[in-house]
């Protein structure tokens, strides 16, 4: 448990790839996710007394990347601006890509096409391992909405994949 | 475990599979500066000005994102093992995709498929571009008959005059044609000579 300005800077650091995955959850393209992760890292550490010792701050982490993601969403919106494309259509390649590739694509993909609401349950839920109790406390809502919404995800997801394999 | 459990486990893995490159992957220096002791002064701003922080969108811009009903309901297809992929892990177009490539003509463009070049590629298949209004790419035919995806970018849902006239590719698909084309494209009455012998 960090005590210090500078452990919590260290724990922080040792989440950043969680911190990024999560973010390519809620974001569609690799840029807006790390976009992402620097600005709740940004607004984390000017509100380091607002962590709770003890409590997981991955949680908290992903709280604020996701109350900051909502607040990008409402901005772009304000702005009519369009979201960065991903750019993952590059990779799939010279003929090389696996089928394991080309189905964490599709999978990706399909993610992508999620409402954001449902989007968010995925990640934390189903990418991240958050228990519906802890996802539920990190988006501030109640458990029976996490279980709803990660079922009504699951039904979108196989509608969008088909069968799953 | 119960099957619902067991569906869930399964998800899980293949989600997992899909997000988990990432771990992998180097942290931008970016990122870890923010946490390097010792910090610089946060300065909180939106993702606009990060994003300005960086050099201009490219060209890419307008492709990107996922038609996932389009590419999911029309590349994948009934294959077994995993959707739209064979035992070989091949990619293969399948429904107006895969029919455009096998019959339709550049110079005759039909439904909501185009075709815009067809070449032989260094190893010696046929290869086409294609597009729709969401996706494109590039496609070789295989000896079996299936048209195998070597290049596939896909457009974000993007408003109307966003959205990328269907004749035109993306730079990863074009790049793809550079890489692949031996010699120069087929001219249409080649093309079609080609198209009629079947593609062989």
């Amino acid at each position: 448990m960090p005590d210090s300005l500078s452990e919590l800077r260290q724990e922080i650091a040792a989440l950043l790839p969680r911190l990024r995955r999560f973010g390519r959850t809620l974001a569609r393209s690799p840029e807006d996710a790390d976009d992402l992760v620097q600005v709740a890292i940004e607004k984390a550490l000017t509100r380091t007394d607002q962590w709770a010792s003890g409590t997981r701050l991955d949680s908290w982490m992903f709280r604020i990347m996701q109350n900051a993601w909502i607040d990008e969403l409402r901005a772009r919106e304000r702005r009519g601006q369009t979201f960065l494309p991903e750019e993952e259509g590059d990779n799939v390649g010279d003929g090389t890509a696996t089928g394991s590739q080309l189905d964490a694509i599709l999978v990706r993909k399909a993610v992508a096409q999620l409402s954001e609401e449902h989007r968010v349950v995925v990640g934390l839920v189903l990418v991240e391992g958050l228990s519906y109790q802890e996802a539920a406390e990190t988006l501030g809502v109640p458990v029976g909405t996490v279980t709803s919404r990660v079922a009504r995800a699951r039904e979108a997801l196989q509608e969008l994949l088909g069968e799953w394999p | 475990m119960n099957l619902n459990e067991e569906q869930l486990k399964t998800e899980r893995q293949r989600l997992s599979a899909a997000f988990d490159g990432v771990l992998n992957e180097p942290v931008p220096d970016r990122l870890k500066a923010l946490l390097a002791e010792p910090a610089p002064t946060p300065q909180v701003v939106d993702l606009g000005a990060v994003r300005a922080q960086r050099k201009a969108m490219s060209n890419w811009a307008a492709w990107g994102g996922m038609a996932a009903t389009l590419v999911l309901g029309t590349l994948i297809g009934t294959r077994l093992a995993s959707p739209g992929v064979d035992d070989s892990g091949r990619l293969l177009a399948s429904g107006a995709i895969a029919k455009a490539l096998e019959h339709q003509l550049a110079s005759t463009p039909a439904g909501a498929v185009a075709v815009q070049i067809s070449f032989r590629a260094v190893d010696g298949r046929f290869c086409r571009s294609f597009s729709t209004v969401t996706t494109a790419g590039l496609a070789c035919r295989e000896p079996d008959g299936a048209w195998a995806l070597q290049q596939l970018a896909t457009a974000n849902e993007l408003k109307g005059d966003m959205r990328q006239a269907a004749s035109s590719l993306p730079p990863s698909v074009l790049a793809a044609i550079d890489a692949t084309m031996d010699g120069e494209a087929l001219n249409a009455e080649q093309e079609k000579a080609a198209r009629d012998k079947g593609w062989h």
